[in-house]
Order: C-alpha cells, then sequence, then structure tokens
C-alpha cells in the first residue's frame, strides 16, 4: 500500500505532467480546430523551444531570458513554417499535411542534432527554482512545484486570451465558421498565422520549461508528440477545456500508475486512449462527426 | 501477355540484380535489406496507396512477427523456420485485427494519430510486459540461420547471396499476390474507398470490412518481414517496434511513390543508398538525414506521387495514355442493364415505396411532419416545394439514410427506416445525388464497375485473388454506360470531363447498381439550357421496369417529366396530384407566390 | 453610376455552371428584389457579390471599380454586407460577442445601444450563445450584424424563410425603416408579396439567367409572368 506522502507527491507530479501536456496539446488542438491542420512538427517545436534556450541562457545566465528565447524561436519557426509551406497544403488533402509537417520535423530535430549533438544535456534550474518545499509531510522539489504553477498561469493567460479579447474572439468564431468571419470583414488567414504562431509558441515554451526537469535529446520531441495526440483524442479535438482535462487525465494516469508498476504506465495511457476510442469517439468534449 | 508484364520486369530485375547492381556499390546485405523494406511496404501501399488509409504504427506489426518468429526459432520451441515465420505472420495478422477494429472507427487524422499511438505502446510493452519474451532493450540474439528440409534435402541459408536469393523469392511471392489483390475485384473497391468513401458504401460496399481486411493483410505481410529481419541479422532488434520504422516506411513509401506497389522498393533504395552513399562523401555523413528530410519535403510538395509516379506519368504522357486504363477490360461485349429483380411478385399500380407519417424532429425544430408518401409500380413521382419545405431531409428519410423521429418507410413491403445506404442499395434502391458523388481519379469505366461489382458481390466477399474481369461484368458495366451515352469517354478519367458529362455519369452510377426503384436529387443542378434537354430525354429513357422520385426546381422538366407530384411546404404535405391539380391548386400557388400568410401591407 | 453593377457574370460551384451571363445594377437607396424560384440561382448571385462564389468571367463594380476579384473581407470593407440564407450565426459565441465580432472593423459603426433599441429581443438574449435562440431570434442577429457594420449595401438573402407570420411582420418593419432611412438593400426572397412590398424594383432569375426586369407595378400588371417564373405554371 503506497504511502500518503508518495501518493500525494505522485499526484502533484501528475498534475504538473498532465498541465505541461495540457499546454502543448493546447497549441496542437487550437491549430487543428481553426486550420484544420494536424501538425506533426509539433513536438519537433517543442525541443527547437528546449534548445534555443538552454543556449539563451548558457549565455546570460537568466532562465526568464531562456524562456522568452526559446519561446521566440519557435514563434518564429512556426510563422515560418506556416508561410513558407503550410499555405500550399490547406487546399490538399489531410494526409499530405501529415506527411510535409512530419517531413518538417525531422529536418528540425537533425539541425538541432547537427547544432548540439546526440548526448543529452542537462539544464539546472534557476535559483528561485532550487531545493525543495515541504507541504505538510510531503517534500516536494520546488521546480517542479513551480512549473505547476507556471503552466497554469500560461493556461490562464491563454484562457484570457480566448476568452476576453477580440484575437480570441475571431479565434473561436473562426473555428466554427472561418468563411462567416471573413465575411464579416475580418482578414481570417492572417488570424491564423498568429494562431499557428501562438501554437508553436505554446510548444516551444513548454520545451524550455521542462528542460530543468527532463534532459533536452534531439528525439524527446516524438514523445510528447504521441503523447499530446493521446490528449487531444480523449479531451476531443479543436477544444481548449478539452486539451486542459485530457492533459490532466493523461498526466495523472502515468504518474499514478507508475506508482504500482512505473513500466506499464505507458501503456494504460493508451489503454485509456483506445477506451475512447471504443466508447466515445468523439473525445470527452469533442463535436460529434468532427474529423 | 502485357497485363503480366510488372510482375516479369521485377522477375527478371531480383534475377539481374546479384549481376549488376554491386558494380553500383550495392551489397548483398544491403539488397536484402532493401527488400525486406519492399516487402514491408507492399502491404502497406495496399493499405495507403490504394486504400488512402495512413497509418502510422506499422511497426506493431513488423516487431510482432518479428519477436514471435525469432522466440519460437531460439526457444526452440518451433525448430522448422517456415513454420515459425507462418505462425510469426499470423500473430501479426491477429494484431492487426484488433488494432484495426479499434482505429478503424475513425479517419484521417483521428485514424493516423491513434495508429501512432498504438505503435508506440507496442513498444512500450516489448520493453515492459513482455520482457521476458522479447529481451527488452537487447533484443532477441542468436537466431538460427535459415534451413530448408525439403525431405530428401536440408538447404542451410547462408548470408550474402543465399541470404538475398531466400528473401527474393518470398519478395517475389508476395509481389505476386500483391498485384493479384490489386487486380481483383476487392482491390477495385479499396481504389473506390480512397475516391469517395461515402459513394462506395451508398453503392453497395460495406467498406468497413474492406478497411479492416486490408489492414490485416498489410499487418500480416509486415509480420513477415519482421520475421525475415530476425533471420537475415540473426538479431531481432527492439527498435523494430520504434516510432522510426513506421516513420521510415512512411517516408519510403511516400519517396518512392504510393499507390504503385513497388514505391516502397523504390523508396528504400534511394534511402539506404542515400545513407551509405553520403557516410562516403566527407562531412556530409552525420547529415543524411536531414538531407533525407528535405529531400522527403520537396517530394511531397512537388512530386506528389513520388518517384515512380512521376515517371509514370512521364511514361503515360509520353504514349498519350490519360490514365490508369483497364486494358483487361472487354469492350466489345455488351447487352442490356439488368436490373434487380424485385424480391416479391409485384404489379403495375402497386406501391413500391411507401412512407407512413413519417416525421423528423431536430429538438424544438420540425423538419418534417407526419408526411404520407407512396411510389407506385412504373410511375414516375416528382417532389417539388419552396425552400425550407423540409425536401432533403424527406428524401433522405425515402433513401433510408436517416432514421425518422416517428413514422416509417417500407420498400415492396420491408420495412427500411434508417437501415441505411449499403443496406437500401442492396434491396435494390439507389440514390443519385445534387452534387456529383463521382470517383475522380478513376475512369469512367471504373466508376461504373463499383456500383455493378456490389451488385455482383454483395456488400462484402472476401475475393482478394480472384480476376476483376469477367464477360458478365464487363456487359454490365457497358451497357450503363452506353445507357448514359458515355461509350466514347469510357476511359477517360472523371476529373478531365465536363459537368455536364460528369452529371450523366452522376446518373449511370445510381443505374448501375440494378436498381429498380431510383431518387433524383436535382438531377439538373447546374446544367445549361441544352444539357437539360439532354437529362430530360435521359431520365425518361431509362422509365422502363424503373420507379424513380425527382426532387427538381426546373419546373418545366417537372411537369414534363411526372406523372403524379407532391409538394411540400414548411416540412408538411400541401398537396397531391396530377401535374395539372397541381397547377391548379390554388394553396400551391400561395405557397409559391407568398407565403399561407397574408401578413404583408 | 450605379452603386453596384454586375456585368454578364458567370458563377460556378465547383465545376458546375450555375449563372449565365447575368447582369443587374443597384443604385443607391434602392430596395431590390432578387425573385425566383430556388435553384434558380438567386443566392448564388448574392454570394458572387460577397465574393463567396467563384466568378469566372464577367465583373462586378462597386462605384465604377471593379470588385470580383476582392475576397469577402474586402468587400466588407467597402461596405458590403450579406446576410446568409442560412444566417450563420456565430453559435459557441454569445449575441453580444456576434455583434462584437461584426463591429470590429467597421468604419463607422453603430453603437450596441442603437441595435438593442432595434431589436428589444437580442437585448434580452444578449449572454445566450448563438445556438440557444430560436430561428426567428437567429435571423434577427443576423440582420443585426449586418446593421451594426452600417453597410451601404445590405443583401438579405431569404430573411423570411421559415419564420412564423408575426416575426416576419416585425422584420418586415424593421426592413421597411431601413428602407426608409435610405438603406440600400438587395433581397432575395421566395415570399412574393412580401419582397414586392419593400422594392423598388424586381429582377427575376431562372436556371441561372436573368429573365425580366421591371417594377412591383409593372409585375402587378403582367399576372402571368408571376406565374410563369415562380409559380408552378410550366
Amino acid at each position: 500500500m503506497p504511502s500518503m506522502s508518495l501518493f500525494l507527491s505522485q499526484l502533484f507530479n501528475g498534475l504538473a505532467t498532465g498541465l505541461l501536456l495540457a499546454l502543448i496539446s493546447t497549441g496542437l488542438t487550437i491549430i487543428y480546430g481553426t486550420l484544420g491542420v494536424i501538425n506533426f512538427a509539433h513536438g519537433a517545436l517543442f525541443v527547437v523551444g528546449g534548445y534555443a534556450g538552454y543556449t539563451v541562457y548558457g549565455l546570460t545566465d537568466s532562465f526568464v531570458l531562456a524562456v522568452a528565447g526559446g519561446s521566440a524561436v519557435a514563434l518564429a519557426c512556426g510563422l515560418v513554417m506556416e508561410r513558407g509551406l503550410m499555405r500550399k497544403y490547406y487546399s490538399r488533402p489531410p494526409e499530405d499535411q501529415i506527411l510535409v509537417t512530419f517531413g518538417i520535423s525531422i529536418i528540425l530535430v537533425e539541425i538541432v542534432r547537427g547544432l548540439y549533438g546526440g548526448v543529452s544535456l542537462s539544464v539546472t534550474p534557476p535559483e528561485w527554482g532550487q531545493g525543495v518545499a515541504r507541504l505538510g509531510t510531503l517534500i516536494y522539489p520546488l521546480y517542479r512545484l513551480e512549473t505547476l504553477g507556471i503552466a497554469a498561469a500560461t493556461l490562464l493567460l491563454l484562457y484570457f486570451v480566448l476568452y476576453r479579447t477580440s484575437l480570441g474572439l475571431i479565434v473561436r468564431a473562426g473555428i466554427e465558421d472561418a468563411q462567416m468571419v471573413n465575411a464579416l470583414g475580418i482578414n481570417v488567414k492572417r488570424t491564423f498565422l498568429l494562431v499557428f504562431g501562438i501554437g508553436a509558441m505554446a510548444a516551444g515554451f513548454a520545451g524550455v520549461i521542462n528542460s530543468p526537469i527532463v534532459a533536452l535529446t534531439p528525439d524527446m520531441g516524438f514523445r510528447y508528440l504521441v503523447d499530446s495526440f493521446v490528449v487531444v483524442v480523449i479531451g476531443g479535438v479543436g477544444s481548449f477545456p478539452g486539451a486542459i482535462i485530457g492533459g490532466i487525465i493523461a498526466g495523472e494516469i502515468l504518474s499514478l500508475t507508475s506508482m504500482i508498476n512505473p513500466q506499464y504506465s505507458d501503456v494504460m495511457l493508451f489503454i485509456a486512449m483506445a477506451l475512447v476510442l471504443i466508447f466515445r469517439p468523439q473525445g470527452l468534449m469533442g463535436q460529434e462527426g468532427r474529423e | 501477355m502485357r497485363r503480366k508484364l510488372p510482375e516479369m520486369l521485377v522477375g527478371l530485375g531480383l534475377l539481374a540484380a546479384p549481376f549488376v547492381l554491386p558494380a553500383l556499390g550495392m551489397s548483398p546485405d544491403l539488397l536484402t535489406r532493401i527488400l525486406i523494406w519492399g516487402l514491408f511496404g507492399l502491404g502497406f501501399d495496399l493499405l495507403f496507396g490504394y486504400t488512402g488509409l495512413l497509418s502510422f504504427g506499422q511497426a506493431a506489426f513488423y516487431g510482432t512477427g518479428g519477436f514471435v518468429t525469432a522466440y519460437l526459432l531460439t526457444d526452440g520451441v518451433v525448430p522448422n523456420m517456415l513454420v515459425a515465420l507462418v505462425i510469426g505472420t499470423v500473430a501479426a495478422a491477429v494484431m492487426g485485427l484488433v488494432i484495426g477494429y479499434l482505429t478503424l472507427r475513425r479517419t484521417g487524422i483521428y485514424f493516423a494519430m491513434s495508429t501512432l499511438a498504438f505503435g508506440e505502446m507496442f513498444y512500450f510493452m516489448e520493453n515492459s510486459v513482455f520482457k521476458d519474451y522479447t529481451g527488452g532493450e537487447n533484443g532477441i540474439a542468436g537466431v538460427p540461420p535459415p534451413e530448408l528440409s525439403l525431405g530428401f534435402i536440408d538447404i542451410h541459408i547462408s548470408s550474402g547471396w543465399p541470404m538475398y536469393w531466400f528473401v527474393a523469392v518470398i519478395f517475389f511471392l508476395g509481389y505476386l499476390i500483391a498485384r493479384r489483390i490489386v487486380r481483383s475485384p476487392f482491390g477495385a473497391v479499396l481504389k473506390a474507398i480512397r475516391g469517395n468513401p461515402k459513394r462506395a458504401t451508398a453503392l453497395g460496399h460495406s467498406i468497413q470490412t474492406y478497411k479492416l481486411i486490408v489492414f490485416v493483410v498489410a499487418a500480416a505481410y509486415g509480420g513477415l518481414a519482421g520475421g525475415l529481419l530476425g533471420l537475415f541479422q540473426s538479431y531481432m532488434p527492439p527498435d523494430a517496434f520504434a516510432l522510426d520504422t513506421s516513420a521510415q516506411l512512411v517516408i519510403q513509401t511516400v519517396m518512392g511513390g504510393a499507390g504503385t506497389l513497388l514505391g516502397p522498393l523504390l523508396g528504400a533504395t534511394i534511402w539506404l543508398y542515400l545513407y551509405e552513399g553520403l557516410q562516403q562523401v566527407g562531412n556530409l555523413g552525420p547529415y543524411w538525414k536531414l538531407i533525407l528530410g528535405v529531400v522527403f519535403v520537396i517530394l511531397v510538395t512537388v512530386f506528389r506521387h513520388g518517384v515512380a509516379g512521376a515517371l509514370i506519368s512521364l511514361f503515360r504522357r509520353r504514349r498519350s495514355l490519360p490514365a490508369d486504363i483497364d486494358d483487361t477490360a472487354s469492350t466489345r461485349v455488351a447487352g442490356s442493364l439488368d436490373i434487380v429483380p424485385p424480391l416479391s411478385t409485384t404489379r403495375p399500380g402497386a406501391p413500391v415505396l411507401e412512407a407512413r407519417g413519417v416525421s423528423k424532429h431536430y429538438g424544438g425544430l420540425k423538419a418534417n411532419s407526419d408526411i404520407d408518401f407512396t411510389l407506385r409500380e412504373g410511375e414516375l413521382h416528382g417532389v417539388i416545394g419552396p425552400n425550407g419545405a423540409g425536401k432533403s431531409t424527406f428524401f433522405a428519410m425515402l433513401a433510408g439514410e436517416l432514421p425518422t423521429t416517428t413514422g416509417k418507410v417500407f420498400f415492396r413491403g420491408q420495412e427500411i427506416t434508417g437501415i441505411g445506404v449499403t443496406s437500401v442499395c442492396q434491396l435494390g434502391m439507389s440514390k443519385s445525388y445534387q452534387i456529383n458523388q463521382l470517383f475522380e481519379h478513376l475512369t469512367v469505366r471504373q466508376n461504373v464497375m463499383i456500383p455493378v461489382l456490389a451488385r455482383l458481390r454483395g456488400r462484402f466477399r472476401g475475393d482478394l485473388l480472384s480476376n476483376l474481369h469477367s464477360e458478365h461484368l464487363d456487359s454490365q458495366v457497358n451497357a450503363a454506360i452506353a445507357l448514359v451515352e458515355l461509350t466514347h469517354h469510357a476511359d477517360t478519367q472523371v476529373s478531365e470531363m465536363s459537368y455536364g458529362e460528369k452529371r450523366r455519369l452522376e446518373i449511370g452510377l445510381a443505374l448501375a447498381t440494378g436498381a429498380n426503384v431510383l431518387l433524383f436529387d436535382e438531377p439538373l443542378a447546374g446544367l445549361g439550357p441544352e444539357e437539360r434537354v439532354m437529362v430530360v430525354a435521359l431520365l425518361k429513357s431509362i422509365r422502363q421496369g424503373r420507379s424513380m422520385v425527382i426532387v427538381e426546381h426546373d419546373m418545366d422538366a417537372m411537369f414534363e417529366l411526372a406523372e403524379r407530384i407532391t409538394v411540400l411546404y414548411e416540412g408538411r404535405k400541401l398537396a397531391e396530384g396530377t401535374p395539372d391539380e397541381i397547377r391548379r391548386d390554388p394553396s400551391v400557388q400561395a405557397a409559391y407566390l407568398g407565403g399561407m400568410d397574408d401578413e404583408s401591407a | 453610376m450605379s452603386l453596384l453593377e454586375v456585368d454578364k457574370i458567370n458563377s460556378y460551384y465547383g465545376d458546375s455552371h450555375i449563372l449565365f451571363d447575368v447582369s443587374m445594377r443597384i443604385e443607391e437607396h434602392e430596395v431590390v428584389a432578387l425573385l425566383g424560384r430556388n435553384g434558380a440561382g438567386k443566392s448564388t448571385t448574392m454570394k458572387s457579390l460577397m465574393g463567396m462564389v467563384e466568378v469566372k468571367s464577367g465583373a462586378i463594380r462597386h462605384r465604377g471599380v471593379e470588385i470580383q476579384h476582392l475576397p469577402p473581407y474586402g468587400r466588407a470593407a467597402l461596405g458590403i454586407q450579406l446576410v446568409p440564407e442560412e444566417r450563420r450565426v456565430f453559435g459557441s459565441i454569445s449575441v453580444q460577442e456576434n455583434l462584437q465580432l461584426a463591429a470590429m472593423t467597421a468604419a463607422k459603426p453603430r453603437s450596441l445601444d442603437e441595435i438593442y433599441a432595434t431589436f428589444p429581443r437580442l437585448a434580452e438574449r444578449k449572454r445566450n450563445r448563438g445556438k440557444q435562440l430560436s430561428g426567428g431570434e437567429q435571423q434577427m442577429l443576423a440582420i443585426a450584424r449586418a446593421m451594426i457594420r452600417n453597410a451601404d449595401i445590405i443583401l438579405l438573402d431569404e430573411p423570411f424563410e421559415g419564420l412564423a407570420p408575426l416575426i416576419v411582420r416585425d422584420l418586415l418593419s424593421v426592413c421597411r425603416q431601413l428602407a426608409d432611412a435610405g438603406q440600400t438593400i438587395v433581397i432575395v426572397e421566395q415570399n412574393v408579396r412580401a419582397a414586392l412590398s419593400l422594392a423598388d424594383r424586381a429582377y427575376i432569375v431562372n436556371n441561372g439567367h436573368v429573365v425580366y426586369e421591371g417594377t412591383p407595378k409593372d409585375l402587378h400588371e403582367n399576372g402571368e409572368i408571376i406565374e410563369r417564373y415562380l409559380g408552378v405554371k410550366a
């Protein structure tokens, strides 16, 4: 019988992982909801952000600047991707979009590998993140607690942007009926470029935040890509609340099952996905029939 | 003889390779490896290239087949290599059945995503749940070299050229089977699923079953290839299950050209040759994958059909062949188009299609209320009504597509309420759509084959290895094409036809199902004045032996064609009668001209 | 020079040829009705004006300037606003948000108060999401979106379809108010009486061709034209 403090600690881990996944998945699901593109390069953007942040951190010794730098580089990659390549693909079948974003992910990962090598790079947490926190009887790494807070705050910020700003209004209406938004005088294509950028930036941001917890390797992106796919399937494509709930569920599944047997925790996640596919294929909060 | 040309070329190629390719620096090991990927790709191409299902999780089956075979041989459970290979292949196929069932519940992006996830799941299970059998991170080493006991002689297949020949034979057999599948009736349906799954379903095919079977076939090919990998390397690596493996398969197939069966082989050659080649070029070695990525993106963007596809279209253009012509089709046989005989005896004037008290409510919205409708044997019955009258909803319920909220629909006395388009089609009723629903990348002949195949074979038949063409099939296809006057366009690709010709094909598809009851949804939509005249004449000419319902807005055409007309208004039946009666009915005029309410000033 | 001039346009849905050499003109401050049975091409004409349907040949001119190459948001910027036949209010956002979205890029938008004064029903439901509104309320919202933009030309595509008579009466009076105030309106309607009660001029479209142009008076005097093209007589 696992002890209470172990249980609590895993619960927190699950929440931290979950919110991080939610952050990555939000970007993925919003891009799909507005542009109808499923971005297989999303994991690569996570990696690009992480490594760019590492470089900035090394140069400036400021973690905050590292986060900004990593996010900015990921944003730039996203914008270039969209402008340069993706817009040729909007009228092509979804399989083509999957293939080209997959190709781009290979290019990005190999560039990272070329620049930084294949050996894993560890990032030390900033001073304000070192040490442990005490919550009652529970001793928990301070930085992990802080990522929980940062992820939650970022998601809140995204929520705010989505539900309380004009841009967010355009995005929400655009997910539903982009042509009508166009007819009401708004150049949706420009907005969607921005959306793609924000989604990419969220992935890069998550990549930097995560780097003190999990060492950087060029291939780590695919793992997070797969997990965020699972989150999107569980939560429902195109749904922001779905990404959050799906993320938390996924995080907790990974975390709590690892208490019982760490080797099985990944498998449990996929079983959860299989169950959703069987009993509620549109996801928990997805719309019926939305392919 | 010509139809066997690809098989002969491949056979010759395999025979010639050991004498020619080493001059280009290709070792027997490289060639064997390429063939294993090619075999893996044969199955994947059937799945992706022909049926349009992009799976990112094929490694699950590659690994399953490979590890089962390797385990059986190393543990001595099954000493016979061929038996072990077969068991491994079957194990992979069973996994294919399970995973296919789960993932094929959705299509497109969801399908790709869930196959990727399940592929990863297998990878994790290899390293955890099944570690004792798979060796976890270490894989299975010491797979005994393959040995064939043919009773009187034992053949030991050593590495190098003997291994190449062993794998080449298996690849060739796999290729022959894949070619047969592609040229079978089953294969024709796969192509239809890729082009327009909705229409394939409506024309009488149970497409989910077809998809599942081809998924299992692809898994089997993967399992066999995996088993061969273990024998080839004497070692079964855990990364057979990795996402990288699934990805490599996809990339190779796309680069080489999907939908050609040999695309994956070509792609594997490019990949492996590039890899080995670039290692020699100074500093480029570690960047080979980056270069590959760039090449891949360029190919996907510019040459959608890969290298093989580009070569084939070049070849076709030189010979001015427009499309993938079915040269085995017999163009000369003709007869008259069969009409599905009614299941029960019937007489003229008897009710054929009946709606009784049919309503459709969506929450508070009443799209249709309490409609009674009867189509009689041999009748041509029109349905008209102003916008918002509920015609499309009613039509969908009549066709058995949409379940009713209340009320039932009967087809020759059998209830068909909401049983679905496939069943309805098999019963002998078919619909022609307002917006053309055709198989754009196929020729007219290939389009018309699809409904005829459904009629001759039922909603599903596992005839993967049968011949596609028969006298009966061809004569029926030719008859249907002739009926809509598209004979001189029979081998034209649909995407290149004019709108009017496509509209005739749209009607032709419904006719080719052999339906004795036909529903036409605005058959004149989008046609110019002369074309309208042609289609009206066509509709008149096909009345013999058929009962028809037509929804139209073109009043001239409607009054020329229909014997009886039903008027819908605001979801209800407003009036019904002969064209003259309808013309004289004041409530009908009022409905069309100003609404029933007299509220305007 | 007309406010809007349509010069022999040919419009297509994919490769389906819907409009054949359609020409018409709309003068400032008039109400023009487009009549015809459904399937005739009236909605396609409206969508062509708004840039939502492909015009393969011919020209559309706004105050003399060709606009057939402009995307929908470009035409909205010129003051042309379509109220589509399916209404297309955004179901997932509130009434107020629908209006705010519409007003975003308008040069001189009307105020929310003005809109709510015209449509008190919408004021009551301002926090409700689009999909919670009844058919009539959705139609009000769709028209309100065009009004809040203070559009030069409002294109009304079947605004009264499927609505209860009382609501039609209310909407009709709103349209009349707008027309009396000088709003240029193009209205497509199957409810011929309602359309003619508003219109200064009318065009009849049949099978993708313009077959008649005249005033309501002309049409009342030549009743058989209405019966021929709109009614059920062949």
